[in-house]
Parts: structure tokens; C-alpha cells; sequence
């Protein structure tokens, strides 16, 4: 190994230390008693990851390092932001979530972490090797977590459907990755791009092996028909493991599909074709699914599908050529949006949930009348969702829609379709809030929030509308990093 | 400053009272009232302090907003939005007052209430396309509550109905306004801006934007046919809420058309002029036929209201100075009356819990006061003279006529229809309800009260003083729409 490897590992600073911290927590999970095991573990995890924070902020963005293996750039590092920020949250969470016990609160903080680390890593790769083994990571980390309420039969069969359907479409992806090597001759991003532009860049073979890669990136951002796995799993899962799964997962995902994209689809019109008719299918199929929901859990995975076709939008902006900057800004932007606002929402739910012990839609009736202040909150989520001003979920479709409106009038058609969506979505998201606010209470009993829980559904609301009064700061965030995109 | 604060005092007065303990209702009406209050006492000043001489956009207010759209917070107030000002500060105030009978969850109410006007004031006063449509939207959630927790027996189905047709008329909107943004050069959602660059933009891009612009005011207005929500909404709303919804809300639709379409998209208005006549005049014969085949006093006045929103449209697709100003007054009128109207409704329907037409009969004996307020605002509502409904429905069939087209005569004649018809179904309904022999059932009939009539007084006089003196309206406006039409004059169709 020479030096200069060596020395580029001063980059992977915040990596190793959300790895040393995981490590931490394992050890201390040892020594600490039971009964304070949820207190200080959580705490400690939380504290530290938000310390992880300042190290990232402070991390200079070097570029390609290791052999161009990996990229510290500021691309990678606001997704790494949306990551920490939603294990921060999802911990926070788990600590009021009365499912996980005591005992094994230990491990699932450490997963947690090492999760989070695996997604540091997703979304700084850029050399197919890298991503495959930190998308895997990512992938067994999440199969432990889906499954870990041991006796709840919804969360073993949620865990086992995550498990076959990511066990084989990995093995596709793997597939796909073998064959898209071998017709570019490397496994270097950056180098696939410049062998792309060239002559003949484009075999049949390398668009076959793609697709077969797209399968891969389907799964872990719940595209349609990948999609199947998610509402068992966002149900049958611990629901600070489901917030984390449609937000920090998701987002990593679309990191690494968007530098592939980037890469390998950018100017190939037939490919950005498929990608908009999947991004159409996506948000289609997850929206009409969506209709017939009475689990709230199972409703948000498939709130969340339509979502990534939402997303899928400016990834097809993005690669289309005409607008490339606006398209990967509106990525950013809207998978930060939905971070804040799914973790926020699903804050909400763990709170009725302690208190009823029950997801179902009709069990919310009434819920204005004995917690008036979280059902507003639960509003301002809502309204986010369905992208309505004053709220951050506006911000992130304007983008996204700009961006599609952008890339030219070849992709009308994908905006007039995205459009049509937000109304039906409008129609189930309120559904929720018919319950809360029109529903007769059955029982009337008041929610109690825990402060953990009234933290982070009031950060988050709060945060929801701070991002469309004053938006300037997170637009140029996400803008400041499309520059130096390898 | 004065626009930043009648927009959002309102809605720091609903903030404010979120706060107040529970069980204190009276307290909360009083925070209510005091803000749509002040914000009426603010429009006054600005109303006074705007120089019609001069015209143009006045008090404006700019900074920026996200500079890396380049949008800025910019508002102004010129002879269109003026009178919109006023009339929604005015009607929010009475229907607040109105209100007081609300007992049930009176916080969320008032607070929604609140909510619903900075939202339609910052329609009028935003001149920056985001903004606007920020405040388009903001309408839309605090109607759907107040429609579908206070309305009547099928208010959940009403306000969805409501909520799934104007978000689809808005989200359309939307890419119209996103297309327009980059196809400007340079980027700019500065309505004034965009207007100056109108010369720039193609015939072809002009109509395809007109088109989306047009689906989403229309479905406001509504347009036939897009106006189906309306006769739910207004129905099922409780009665403060239908005077909103049909003094304010259908506004910004045929306001949105004037200051989006008729500044920014001028070619595209010259050629869609005749298709909209034709659109007004389907408003106005049917509105008025359905109007008349209503059993249910208040589905009457909502559908009454589609066929005066045709008159506006008529006046609209005129493009002449009678026809645009009648627009605009016939706007501030129809505000009036009909709030007055669906305040008179709602005022029998608390006591006899019905609005069926044809079970009253000779109330005019057992609610004398009350009859007399009622035949004024019909009788302003049918366009009789002397009062003001008469001097901007004239001016639009005038505007219309004046038109040198053989097409524009024609459907201007058509339209004439609907006036009888209007005239045909409220005197019908006077004849059912007020006179006749008194009906027994209704004999213990209450007169109307003290809080009514704060409610509705306010709104007779506005209508008796227009019917003398039109031009304190008309003069507001005739500025703008000046200019406008010289920049419409110059393009031959």
C-alpha cells in the first residue's frame, strides 16, 4: 500500500468515527445495567451522531480518494446529512418505542449506527465494487432490523419478504454489474463515463447489463414493480426502523442511482425514456395502491413508492441533458424534504400508536378533539405530503416539477401524469385527516408525548415550514452540490 | 408596510389565539374580530391613501425571497385589487362577526377563518408569481376544514370535492406558471416583469399557457363546465363560509385572469376572446335555468352566482373599457349581494332548519324586517336600478355589445336571456317564501337580531350607495384598466 493511499484515508474521518462509535456502543451495551441500558445507550448514540455532524460540515471535500473508489464531495456529504439526521431521529424514536425491549435496545442502537455508516458509505461510492458491498451492508443491517420485534409475526414475515426479495435482486444486480464491467472494461465510474462518450461507448450489451442493474436500484428505493416488499416491511417493521427505511434508505438509494445515472444514462435518450416511464409507473401504481389503505404504516409505504416516482422525475431531469443542474438540486432537495417530513409523520404515529396500541386509519377518529395541538401537527405533515404550500413538501415537488418542465417539452407528458398523482395523493392523505378531524372519538383519551417524541414531531414541523418561508439556505446547499460532482 | 400587515395580521391573530385556555370562547371571538378588524381599518387606509389619479401599482413592497429563483416578496395594490382589498377585509369582518353563533370548536374555526383570509388577501396583493401561488394554495386548507367540520349533513363529501377540484386546477397552474418562468429571460416570476416581456413570447406559447392558467381560475369561478363543486360547497358550507367562499373565493379566479393572463398572455386573450364569451354566456343562461329549478333556497343563490360570475366573463371577453371596469365593479358587487344573500339564508335557516322554497310562505307578515333587507339585496341582485347590481351588469352587456363583432352581438343578445331569468326566479322565490297567506308553521318565527343585522346592514347600505354614486367603485379601476387595454389594443387578432 503506498503513502498516498494512506494519507487519503484523513477524509474518511466522520466514516471512522460513526464506526468507532458503533463499536462504542457495543461495549458500553456490556457494562451498563438493564434498566439504564435505554437512557445512556440512546443517548449516547444520539449525542454522538450529531457530533458526527460537525465533522462532516467540517470535512473538506477532496474529490476522488483510494483509487477513485470513493468520492468525498459535497453531493455525498449532503445525503450523508439527511442519513445522520434521520438515525438521530429514528433513535430518538425507538427510545419511546415500547416494542424494542430493554434488553436488546443495545444492539439495535449499534445496528442503527452501523447502518448509518453503511449509507456514509452508499453515498460516497463511486466505483461499482464500492457500491455493491456498501449497498449489501446497508441491505443485511436492515434485514436484522425489520425483523426485530421477535414475537410480532407481521415483523418476521415484513423481515423475510425485505430478505428474498433483496437476496434476489441482489443476486440481478450483481448480474447486471458483471455484464456492464465486462462491456466497459472497468468498474470506475468516472472512467465508465468517458468510455460512454466515446465511440460506440454504448454496446447492447452494457444497455442490457444496466437494466439488469436498474433492478437493484429498483428494490432499495421501492420502484415499482421492485416495490413489492416495502409495505409488509414499513408495517410488519419497528416503526422507528420503517421511518428510517423510507427516509434515510431511500435517500442513500437515490444517491447512488442518481451518480450511475449520471454516468451511464446521461444522453442516451432511450434510457432516460425508461426511466421517466418508470418514474410514471412508479408514482401511478403507488398512488392507486395507496387509495385502499386503512393501515396508516402500510399507507405511507405506499405514499412513499409514489414519492420515489416523484423523485425518479428529477433523476430523469437530471440525465436528460437539457437540465442537468436543476435535476439533481430537485433530488437533493426533495429527499431532504421527505426525510423531514416522513420522520416527522411517523413521530406522530409512534405517539398515538403508545397510546392505542393500533395503525388503523378509523382508530384516529376524533383524534383532533383530544390532542388539538399534534393533530395540527399531523396536518402540517400532511399538507407537506401532498405538496401544498406553506410547507417544505411544496418546495420539493416545485423543484422537482421545474425540473421535468426544464428538460423540455419531450417530458410534458411525465409532468401533466406527476400532476394528476398529487391530486389522488391529495385525496388518501386527507382521508387521514377526514379521521382526525371529522371522526367521532371513541374513547377520547388524551396521547401522551413523550418529550423525545414531542421534540422531534416539533423540530420536524417546525422545520417543515421554516424550509418554505425561508428556503434560500437549503436550496443552495443542494445546488452548492452539483458542483464538483466528480 | 401596510400591505405586509393587513395580509398577515389576520393571521397572527389566529396564532394568537391558540393560546388561549380552554373553554374561553368569547376570548377567542374577540381576538378574532379585533384582527379582521384591524385589517379592515388597514384596507381603508390604504383605499383612501391610493391615488386614482395617478394609478398604477401603488404601496408596493419588494425585497428578495429565494434569490436563487429569483423571487421576490412583492406586493403592490393597483385599480384591480383594490376594490378586492376592501371587499375581503370587509366580508371577512362581517362573516366573523356572523360567526359568533359557532359553538362548537370555536378555536379551530376562527383560527381556519383567520387562516383563509391572509391567504385571499395575499392573492389580491402579491405580484410575484410564487408568492401568488403560495397564497393560491394556503386558501384551500382552511376551507376544507371549515367547509367539512361546520357544514351540513354531507359536508365531508362537499369539501373533498372542493379540495380535489381547485388542487387540480391549481397543480396545473403550476407547470403554466414554471413554463412561463423559463421561458422568460432573464428567469423572473415578477408579474410586472413577465408582463413587459409578453411581446417575447410566442402565439403558440401564449395559448398552450393560457389554457393551463385558464383550467385553474376557471375551475375558481367557476366556469362551466368545471363548476360542479360549486353548488356542494356552497350548500353544505355554514353560512359565514358561503359568503367567503362566493363574496371572495370565485374572485380570484376572474381576478387571476385579469392580472395573470390579460397583462402577461395578450395575444392569447385576444384569441381566446370569443370561445370565453361563449363560456360566459353558457354561465349565465345556464346558471340562471338551474337557479331557477331549485327547490333549496340556498343551491339557489349558488347556482345564482355561477350565472353573475358569467356576467364578469362577459365583460372580460368584451376587452372595452365599459366591459372590463363593469368586470371588475360587477366582482366587488356580486361580493356584496351575494354575501348578503347567503347571510339572509343562513339567518331563516337557523330558525326554521329548512331552506325548502316551497314550505315557507308569507314570512313577509311574521318577519317584516327581515323581508324588507332580503327584496333590497334581491332586487340589487337582479340588477334592479338604482341599486348597485344594475350599473356593473349594464356596463358588461354594454362593454360586450360595443364590441365590433358579429359573433360578440350575437352571443351578447343570447346572454340578455339570462337577465329576464334572473329577474324569473328571484321574484318567483319572493312570491313563495314572502308573500301569500302566512304559513301557521312558521308563525313563532323570530325576527332577525342584533348580530344579523351588524352582519347584514353594512352590506344594504354599500348596495343602496352604489346604486347613486357607481363611481366611487368605477373610478378605482378605470386607471388600470386603461393601460391595459392599451397594451391589448395593439394586437390584432
Amino acid at each position: 500500500m503506498n503513502t498516498a493511499l494512506l494519507k487519503d484515508f484523513i477524509y474518511l474521518v466522520p466514516e471512522a468515527y460513526v464506526l468507532c462509535l458503533g463499536i462504542l456502543i457495543l461495549g458500553f451495551d456490556l457494562f451498563i445495567p438493564e434498566r439504564f441500558r435505554r437512557r445512556y445507550i440512546i443517548n449516547l448514540s444520539v449525542w454522538g451522531l450529531l457530533l458526527s455532524l460537525v465533522l462532516l460540515v467540517y470535512a473538506p471535500a477532496k474529490g476522488l480518494i483510494l483509487g477513485n473508489m470513493v468520492s468525498i464531495d459535497a453531493y455525498g456529504i449532503f445525503f450523508k446529512v439527511i442519513v445522520i439526521l434521520s438515525t438521530v431521529f429514528a433513535l430518538t424514536m425507538a427510545r419511546y418505542y415500547a416494542p424494542i425491549k430493554d434488553e436488546v435496545i443495545g444492539e439495535f442502537s449499534a445496528l442503527v449506527v452501523f447502518a448509518a455508516l453503511g449509507m456514509m458509505f452508499m453515498v460516497s461510492s463511486s466505483d461499482l465494487l464500492m457500491i455493491f458491498l456498501s449497498v449489501e451492508f446497508v441491505s443485511i443491517a436492515f434485514f436484522v432490523l425489520t425483523g426485530y420485534i421477535k414475537n410480532d409475526p407481521k415483523s418476521a414475515e415484513g423481515a423475510l419478504k425485505y430478505f428474498l426479495v433483496g437476496a434476489f435482486s441482489a443476486g440481478i444486480f450483481v448480474y447486471g454489474m458483471s455484464i456492464v464491467i465486462t462491456s466497459t472494461g472497468t468498474t470506475n465510474l468516472k472512467a465508465m463515463t468517458e468510455i460512454l462518450r466515446g465511440q460506440g461507448g454504448y454496446s447492447p450489451l452494457f444497455i442490457a447489463g444496466f437494466l439488469l442493474m436498474l433492478v437493484g436500484f429498483g428494490y432499495k428505493i421501492a420502484m415499482v414493480p421492485f416495490h413489492t416488499w416495502a409495505p409488509e416491511a414499513y408495517e410488519g417493521a419497528p416503526t422507528p426502523v420503517t421511518a428510517l427505511l423510507s427516509s434515510a434508505s431511500k435517500a442513500a438509494g437515490f444517491a447512488v442511482l442518481l451518480r450511475v445515472a449520471l454516468a451511464a444514462v446521461t444522453g442516451r435518450a432511450d434510457l432516460v425514456m425508461a426511466l421517466a416511464v418508470l418514474s410514471a409507473l412508479t408514482m401511478t401504481a403507488g398512488n392507486l395502491m395507496a387509495l385502499q389503505q386503512n393501515n396508516v404504516k402500510r399507507l405511507l409505504a405506499y405514499s412513499g413508492i409514489a414519492h420515489s416516482g416523484y423523485i425518479l422525475m428529477g433523476v430523469v431531469a437530471a440525465c436528460s441533458g437539457t437540465a442537468p443542474a436543476l435535476g439533481i438540486t430537485s433530488v437533493l432537495l426533495y429527499a431532504f424534504v421527505y426525510m423531514l417530513m416522513n420522520i416527522g409523520i411517523f413521530a406522530v404515529i409512534i405517539a398515538f400508536f403508545n397510546k392505542t396500541g393500533s395503525d388503523d386509519m378509523q382508530s384516529y377518529a376524533g383524534f383532533s378533539k383530544s390532542n388539538p395541538y399534534l393533530a395540527l401537527v399531523l396536518v402540517v405533515f400532511l399538507v407537506s405530503l401532498a405538496g401544498i404550500p406553506p410547507t417544505a413538501g411544496f418546495i420539493g415537488k416545485f423543484y422537482v416539477f421545474s425540473a421535468i418542465i426544464q428538460a423540455g417539452p419531450k417530458f410534458l407528458w411525465l409532468a401533466i401524469i406527476g400532476i394528476l398523482n398529487s391530486v389522488i395523493a391529495l385525496y388518501y392523505y386527507f382521508r387521514i385527516a377526514y379521521f382526525v378531524y371529522f371522526g367521532e372519538p371513541k374513547d377520547g383519551g388524551k396521547v401522551e408525548l413523550s418529550t423525545g417524541l414531542a421534540v422531534i414531531a416539533g423540530v420536524t414541523a417546525v422545520l417543515v415550514l421554516f424550509v418554505c418561508i425561508y428556503p434560500d439556505p437549503f436550496i443552495s446547499a443542494a445546488a452548492g452540490s452539483v458542483l464538483n460532482l466528480w | 408596510m401596510l400591505l405586509t400587515l393587513v395580509t398577515f395580521i389576520p393571521l397572527i391573530g389566529g396564532l394568537a389565539l391558540l393560546f388561549v385556555p380552554k373553554g374561553k370562547d368569547n376570548i377567542v371571538r374577540g381576538i378574532a374580530t379585533a384582527a379582521a378588524a384591524v385589517a379592515l381599518v388597514i384596507s381603508v387606509f390604504v383605499l383612501l391613501g391610493y391615488d386614482k389619479s395617478v394609478g398604477g401599482m401603488q404601496f408596493i413592497e419588494q425585497c428578495s425571497w429565494i434569490p436563487s429563483l429569483n423571487v421576490t416578496y412583492f406586493m403592490g395594490v393597483d385599480g384591480l385589487s383594490i376594490a378586492m382589498l376592501v371587499l375581503t377585509t370587509l366580508l371577512s369582518l362581517i362573516s366573523v362577526i356572523y360567526s359568533y353563533n359557532i359553538t362548537s370548536r370555536v378555536k379551530e374555526y376562527f383560527f381556519f377563518f383567520l387562516l383563509l383570509e391572509t391567504g385571499m388577501l395575499g392573492v389580491f396583493l402579491a405580484l410575484d408569481f410564487f408568492l401568488f401561488y403560495v397564497f393560491w394554495e394556503i386558501t384551500l386548507v382552511p376551507m376544507y376544514f371549515l367547509i367539512g367540520i361546520w357544514g351540513g349533513p354531507r359536508k365531508e363529501y362537499a369539501a373533498i370535492k372542493f379540495f380535489l377540484y381547485t388542487l387540480f386546477g391549481s397543480v396545473i397552474m403550476l407547470l403554466g406558471i414554471i413554463a412561463l418562468y423559463f421561458t422568460s429571460a432573464p428567469h423572473t416570476f415578477n408579474m410586472l416583469e413577465l408582463a413587459k416581456q409578453a411581446p417575447l413570447f410566442t402565439k403558440l406559447f401564449q395559448n398552450v399557457i393560457y389554457v393551463a392558467l385558464f383550467i385553474g381560475f376557471a375551475i375558481k369561478v367557476p366556469v362551466f363546465p368545471f363548476h360542479t363543486w360549486l353548488p356542494d360547497a356552497h350548500v353544505e358550507a355554514p353560512t359565514a363560509v358561503s359568503v367567503i367562499l362566493a363574496g371572495v373565493l370565485l374572485k380570484m379566479g376572474t381576478y387571476g385572469m385579469l392580472r395573470v393572463s390579460y397583462s402577461i398572455l395578450p395575444q392569447a386573450v385576444v384569441y381566446f376572446a370569443i370561445p370565453l364569451a361563449v363560456l360566459a354566456m353558457i354561465n349565465i343562461i345556464y346558471g340562471a335555468y338551474c337557479a331557477m329549478a331549485q327547490k333549496d333556497l340556498k343551491k339557489m343563490i349558488a347556482y345564482s352566482s355561477i350565472n353573475h360570475m358569467g356576467y364578469v366573463l362577459l365583460g372580460m371577453a368584451a376587452m372595452t373599457t365599459a366591459g372590463l371596469n363593469g368586470a371588475i365593479f360587477q366582482m366587488f358587487n356580486h361580493g356584496i349581494i351575494t354575501g348578503a344573500l347567503f347571510l339572509l339564508v343562513g339567518v331563516i335557516y337557523d330558525r326554521a332548519h329548512t331552506r325548502d322554497i316551497e314550505g315557507f310562505g308569507g314570512l313577509g307578515s311574521i318577519m317584516p324586517v327581515y323581508t324588507g333587507i332580503m327584496t333590497v339585496a334581491v332586487f340589487a341582485s337582479l340588477g334592479l336600478p338604482g341599486l348597485s347590481g344594475f350599473w356593473s351588469e349594464f356596463m358588461c352587456f354594454l362593454g360586450a355589445f360595443q364590441v365590433q363583432n358579429t359573433w360578440m352581438k350575437i352571443i351578447t343578445g343570447f346572454s340578455a336571456i339570462g337577465i329576464v331569468v334572473t329577474a324569473a326566479y328571484f321574484l318567483i322565490m319572493i312570491q313563495k317564501v314572502f308573500l301569500g297567506p302566512a304559513n301557521e308553521k312558521w308563525k313563532g318565527l323570530p325576527e332577525i337580531n342584533t348580530r344579523e343585522l351588524i352582519a347584514v346592514v353594512p352590506l344594504i347600505i354599500i348596495m343602496v350607495v352604489l346604486g347613486f354614486l357607481p363611481r366611487i367603485v368605477m373610478e378605482l379601476s378605470s386607471s388600470s384598466v386603461d393601460s391595459m387595454l392599451k397594451a391589448l389594443g395593439s394586437i390584432k387578432p
